[in-house]
């Protein structure tokens, strides 16, 4: 019985294990001046999540495309990553990155070139735990 | 052996084939538990009882189910119990299978006066989940229909009062940490099939309420046969989260309301350390939706027991 307490204990340490939280250090990142703004939409909360501030996607002179979160605060969260989605809880997306930090202006360049006619969402979302934190329509 | 065979074979054709549901429909595990188990549950007097289950049943949309359980009681007096049980699942249906640990039930039952021809006893346990009810078929997550655990630390508290034929109980079963892991949606699957089963995201399950009714009685020595009635309660709805329709824990409509069912359980002492047994039951009236995945068509559970 007792080696029975000590694995449902093992296994409630495990479950309970915290992935990483996201940095919480302020970015002030910049992009090219000349980038040609798309659309933008301002942030709203999801199911687990309280951010502000706004989405952007820009394109880029040589072509390529950007993701940026501008003004943006997050609480914090584990697997936060950044998604250009089709859908506000990510079904179809892009993805943008790993969430550099809670709080400040920060650039994702985008591997792919977005159909933003589809793709009308920027997200906040916890990859671990499939939760929305919050996100914006483009617009 | 062989006489044995042939009527645990006779009794399960017996049993109601098309809707028979193993320990009652909806059971999140407290049927089973302490006082709230069916009568001829508790045929031991020895210190010691260790159990064996293996139900096989088919769920919603015929997912096959084989959940084996080890079940332990240990009699520390005439006045106390304790009951530890560990499940495990394997499950395979359309949209793939899972395999996985399930549950840890720890209970212990006080009996106020054992001596008395009305025996009353309380049962106070915990279910604790050993995975957060999200075993997933490649990358994605498989409806509850296919998940060993649902997920939750739940509470377990029950008081029976019980004759030499008769039971009667009440149980609750609380989730304490409400919403479990599972991230089934539809949507995730690109297959119809899935819209088949109902939406599970951050699955939020509500407490039940146990009410029973039984009777028990010897045709031999060695048979006992139980029958009665098994109401559950199912507290509230069930909720889950698409943020895609709303922001907010979305209700499961129907999820809420009663299941009631008929019981019937037989019990064969084999001899002073070995029983064996089968129980079943059909319900009579069920919820429109459950989503927890514990529903069973069919079922077939035998079990056994050593005595020591």
């Amino acid at each position: 019985m007792r080696n029975l307490f000590l694995f449902v204990l093992l296994v409630s340490f495990v479950a309970c294990k915290k992935d990483t939280d996201a940095p919480t250090a302020a970015l002030s990142e910049t992009i090219d001046t000349t980038a040609q703004l798309l659309a933008s939409g301002s942030f709203e909360n999801g199911p687990y999540g309280t951010v502000t501030g706004r989405g952007k996607v820009f394109k880029n002179f040589n072509g390529s495309y950007s993701v940026v979160l501008d003004s943006f605060s997050t609480n914090n969260g584990p697997d936060l990553y950044v998604y250009l989605s089709k859908q506000a809880m990510p079904v179809d997306f892009i993805v943008g990155g790993k969430l550099k930090s809670t709080n400040g202006k920060q650039v994702y360049d985008l591997a792919e070139m977005p159909d933003l006619s589809q793709y009308k969402y920027i997200c906040i979302h916890c990859k671990a735990f499939n939760h929305l934190f919050g996100f914006a329509l483009l617009k | 052996m062989k006489k044995i065979i042939t009527i645990l074979i006779f009794v399960s054709a017996a049993l109601p084939s098309t809707k028979s549901i193993a320990q009652g429909c909806s059971d999140a595990g407290f049927c089973t538990i302490g006082n709230l188990a069916a009568r001829a549950d508790s045929l031991h007097t020895t210190r010691h009882q260790l159990k064996l289950i293996l139900p096989i049943g088919v769920g919603d949309e015929d997912v096959f189910v084989f959940s084996p359980a080890i079940e332990y009681n240990l009699q520390l007096s005439a006045k106390w119990i304790v009951q530890g049980k560990l499940t495990t699942n394997y499950a395979t249906g359309d949209l793939g299978s899972a395999v996985g640990l399930g549950d840890v039930f720890l209970s212990a039952t006080h009996l106020f006066n054992p001596s008395a021809k009305w025996k009353t006893s309380a049962t106070l346990g915990a279910k604790l989940p050993l995975n957060q009810g999200n075993l997933k078929e490649g990358n994605r997550s498989l409806p509850m229909q296919y998940q060993s655990s649902l997920g939750t630390i739940d509470v377990i508290a029950g008081i029976a009062i019980a004759s030499h034929h008769w039971q009667f109980a009440a149980g609750l079963q609380q989730p304490l940490t409400g919403i479990n892991r599972n991230n089934f949606l539809p949507v995730y699957w690109d297959d119809s099939v899935a819209n088949n089963y109902p939406p599970t995201n951050d699955f939020n399950r509500k407490g039940d309420l146990l009410f029973r009714s039984g009777y028990t009685f010897s045709a031999h020595q060695k048979w006992r046969f139980n029958g009665g009635l098994l109401g559950i309660y199912h507290l509230g709805e069930d909720t889950y989260i698409d943020a895609n329709i709303s922001t907010k824990p979305i209700p499961i409509k129907g999820s809420k309301g009663i299941t009631l069912n008929a019981t019937a359980g037989i019990n064969y002492q084999v001899n002073k350390k070995i029983g064996i047994g089968i129980s079943g039951g059909v319900p009579l009236v069920v919820r429109d939706v459950r989503p927890d995945g514990l529903t069973r068509s069919f079922v077939f559970s035998p079990e056994i027991s050593i005595q020591f």
